[in-house]
């Protein structure tokens, strides 16, 4: 199932809600729902010098995060799918204290909304099934994030307030184990935020820069009905300035850093022969920069596989 | 519920002797006459209800226009204590479902032979201005005659005369009367708009069953548009023709206008390749002859002595038309229509003067027995346990017909069977699988007309039945996982769903196909998707599969785990 991008400082898009990972895709005409909830923390934030963390804040008591999320996908026709992504967040800070006071703009109060909306066209273009070695897709998403532009200056913001484009090439192979089967897969992404009306810039540069946004995810079912295996994800923003260098009294003073993030974690699904799964993922950030260190996430949900036609028939 | 009781005489002359069936709003009793005593099945109407009255009096109307050997006659109608009924043909035999759910899918042979007789029914109704909207197997009765089966389609209940006539349309717009799965899409959205094109996705629907051993449509909706249509016929068994295919596949189109414009020309498609078939299209009414054999010189004609109906209902001439009929064929015909367990007394050959000329049906064909061969020595085995007079079909008409029952699937006895011991250990019994019913040992041309013939040469051996294959089966295509769930069987027809485990995401693929007795395996999605073959042997399937996109056909592999 896809994982949705990494937190950044402002805590956007805490979607670990997964739905149609890897480079593979829906047979046509199967439909799957995905319903989902998931929380985050963290304390601190880790400041850049240059491509590298430099020193460490903490931020008073921390920020939490919760979210629900809904996820449809659908296969369109062979080797074609299409979903959607639709989450709502609520952030708070714990213990709103001298850091949130001195970033000052409200940069700790509580925000609630719609995250970021996504949606998603996926084709596979080259197909084990058809004897190739490997399966290879490309997508494309749009994420309209405009619902969370209003608080993009908050510590507790939902997203970076912009509208891009992002496309993407996933590559995947599967195994057979003796009585279950084996994945892995890895996917890039380059997130090109579109001009906004006025144009969030800072220091005359748009905000947020290009973003390439990685996975690579591995899978392992010994039998049918469970799949456990390591997760890592990366988020980069090269185009930015550092966090000590942005102008605080600006609306987009966290869109405009340049951010690292590298998290890891392991996943963890449950399915049954009707076509329902549950998963359990942890992640946790190992690296960052410009972006909150410690962030820990946990995500639940359940998928239902033609949910739709089920309840038709 | 109606009130008739056994014995009871109903229209002052028919007897009620067995309730055949019943529906919601009918009942189907065996009936005798009092005076002529031949037997016939009647048809009544248990509620009081004046509109339903006059529906059933319009069916009968409708039915007693229809004069073919293919065709249920009706004869008569009686009332009784404010029951009003129909007395028609009494069809001993089952309904062609019932046949179908025994002995799984027919030999192309017989199945264009059953096809040939039903849609000459069909085509001399449309052309006498009747459509039946209701086609579907249950709807056809195989009566027996001889060692073989007549063919009948039943239930003319729905049909709407296309022709104007002196009454208003009887079927209210918007309407929707008809079987899941035969009837047509339009027909689904608004039944007064159904016309010939109606029947002819009905027959096309049929005629898929006949050959596949499934259901084309296996829905409980009464649209069926938004069902992918089924793999073609050529792609389930080879050994049917391509034009067959084609024709059945056109006649399923889900837009009437890309259908055959007529049942006649999609019995023309169907059989463009037997001409011997073709010929039957117009074996219908009164006077037409019929040519049988297979002998280009050997000529019969063939003219029916159906007993004439009892004269309708007039005081002032009842009496003198009884006597007259008494006098001129009661003795004969009480002989000839005496019930016995045997199947009914064929007609006699020659032409009876005073009698109305319908044809007589002939024996649905599947090998066209040449002069001189003889009938099997044996009769063909019962496909259903009772005689139940197969209009009992009619009387459930009303009510929303089952599913057919899946036939339970056998169990194999040991898909996975123990490691052979030396010399003494006996191999695994193959699964027991359902016995096939081949219709093709049971019809046959014959004739009225009894011919000394030789003595009949040996039956061949029946074919060995085809391994039970229903379950689950796992393993790889390629190097992905793959699980195969065979879900129905149907003596060599199987239905299944491949799953290719993709990751976190599945994709399912729907599949048909056939298991034959050696084990061959086939199953495909049809139209260029995914197509298997293979064998089973001892619980493992091995094989090769072509995708899409595929350069080369690529191996898969499968170990039968589970039912």
């Amino acid at each position: 199932m896809r994982r949705g991008a990494i937190a950044t400082v402002a805590l956007t898009w805490a979607t670990t809600a997964h739905a149609g990972s890897g480079p593979w895709v829906l047979g046509q005409g199967d439909e799957q729902i995905f319903v989902g909830a998931e929380a985050q923390r963290f304390t601190q934030l880790a400041v850049g010098d240059g491509a590298y963390q430099d020193s460490v804040i903490a931020v008073d008591d921390g920020v939490m995060t919760f979210g629900a999320k809904l996820i449809g996908t659908l296969g369109l026709a062979r080797r074609f799918e299409v979903e959607a992504d639709l989450s709502y967040l609520y952030t708070y800070a714990n213990e709103p204290g001298p850091v949130c006071e001195l970033l000052g703009m409200g940069a700790c109060k509580t925000t609630q909304g719609l995250g970021p909306i996504s949606t998603r066209v996926k084709w596979l273009v080259v197909d084990e099934l058809a004897g190739r070695p490997l399966s290879m897709s490309v997508g494309l998403d749009l994420r309209f994030g405009q619902t969370t532009a209003e608080h993009r200056e908050r510590v507790t913001s939902l997203g970076d307030g912009t509208f891009a484009l992002e496309p993407r090439v996933a590559l995947g192979r599967i195994g057979t184990l003796p009585k279950g089967w084996w994945s892995i897969y890895g996917d890039v992404s380059a997130r090109f935020p579109l001009p906004t009306d006025p144009a969030f810039t800072v220091g005359g540069e748009a905000a947020p820069g290009i973003e390439l946004v990685s996975t690579v995810e591995n899978l392992w079912t010994p039998v049918p009905v469970v799949s456990l295996g390591p997760s890592v994800s990366m988020l980069y923003r090269p185009q930015g300035v550092d966090f000590l260098e942005t102008d605080f009294t600006e609306k987009d003073r966290f869109t405009a850093l340049r951010i690292f993030v590298l998290e890891a974690g392991a996943k963890l699904l449950v399915r049954n022969d009707t076509g329902i799964t549950g998963v359990l993922s942890v992640f946790h950030t190992v690296y960052a920069v410009n972006n909150p260190q410690d962030v820990l996430k946990v995500s639940v949900g359940v998928a239902f596989r033609d949910f739709a036609r089920r309840r038709t028939e | 519920m109606s009130t008739l009781q056994t014995g009871e005489v109903v229209g002052g002359r028919w007897r009620l002797e067995a309730l055949l069936g019943e529906g919601a709003l009918s009942q189907v009793w065996r009936v005798r006459h009092e005076e002529l005593g031949n037997l016939a099945a009647l048809k009544v109407l248990v509620l009081k209800r004046p509109r339903l009255a006059e529906r059933l009096l319009l069916e009968g109307r409708i039915q007693a226009q229809l004069r073919h050997p293919h065709i249920v006659q009706v004869s008569d109608v009686v009332r009784h204590d404010g029951y009003v009924a129909l007395v028609m043909d009494l069809v001993e035999g089952a309904p062609l479902d019932r046949h179908l759910a025994t002995s799984g899918p027919l030999a192309v042979d017989d199945a264009l032979g059953m096809l040939a007789a039903v849609c000459s029914a069909v085509v001399a109704a449309h052309e006498a201005g009747v459509l039946h909207r209701d086609l579907k197997p249950s709807n056809i009765l195989l009566a027996r005659q001889g060692a073989g089966y007549v063919p009948k389609v039943a239930d003319f209940g729905i049909a709407k005369v296309v022709e104007t006539s002196d009454e208003p349309g009887r079927t209210r717009v918007g309407a929707i009367m008809g079987t899941p799965g035969y009837l047509a899409p339009e027909q689904a959205v608004d039944a007064s708009s159904a016309d010939a094109r109606c029947d002819v996705f009905a027959l096309g629907v049929i005629a898929y069953e006949l050959l596949a051993g499934v259901r084309a449509f296996d829905t409980d909706t009464l649209d069926v548009s938004n069902q992918p249509q089924p793999p073609r016929l050529d792609t389930l068994r080879g050994e049917i023709p391509a034009g067959v295919a084609q024709a059945v596949a056109t006649a399923m189109a889900f837009e009437p206008d890309r259908r055959h414009p007529s049942v006649r020309a999609f019995a023309e498609a169907l059989l463009a390749d037997r001409p011997e078939l073709l010929a039957r299209l117009d074996a219908t009414a009164s006077g037409v002859s019929l040519t049988l054999g297979t002998d280009p010189g050997l000529r019969r004609t063939v003219t029916s002595t159906q007993v004439d109906p009892p004269p309708p209902e007039s005081s002032s001439h009842r009496a003198t038309a009884y006597v007259l009929l008494t006098l001129v064929a009661g003795g004969a015909l009480s002989w000839a229509l005496w019930p016995t367990p045997a199947p009914p007394v064929p007609a006699p050959a020659e032409p009876i003067a005073a009698q109305p000329t319908a044809v007589a049906a002939p024996v649905v064909s599947v090998a066209d027995v040449a002069p001189g061969d003889a009938p099997p020595a044996d009769p063909p085995p019962e496909p259903v346990e009772e005689p139940a007079v197969a209009n009992a079909a009619s009387a459930a008409a009303e009510t929303p017909a089952p599913p057919r029952p899946a036939p339970p699937p056998p169990r194999p006895t040991d898909p996975t069977p123990p490691p052979p011991e030396p010399v003494e250990e006996e191999p695994a019994p193959p699964p027991v699988a359902p016995v096939q019913q081949p219709l093709a040992a049971a019809v046959e041309v014959t004739t009225p007309v009894a011919e000394p013939t030789a003595t009949a040469p040996p039956e061949p051996p029946p074919p060995p039945p085809p391994p039970a294959v229903t379950g689950t089966w796992r393993g790889e295509a390629n190097h992905l996982p793959l699980t195969l769930r065979i879900h129905d069987q149907r003596g060599t027809a199987l239905r299944a769903e491949a799953v290719v485990r993709t990751g976190p995401t599945d994709r399912k693929y729907t599949l048909a196909g056939t298991i034959s007795a050696d084990g061959t395996l086939r199953l495909s999605e049809g139209d260029d998707g995914l197509d298997f073959r293979g064998t089973v042997e001892e619980g493992v399937a091995t094989g090769t599969y072509t995708a899409p996109g595929a350069r080369k056909p690529l191996p898969f592999s499968l170990r039968w785990e589970r039912d």
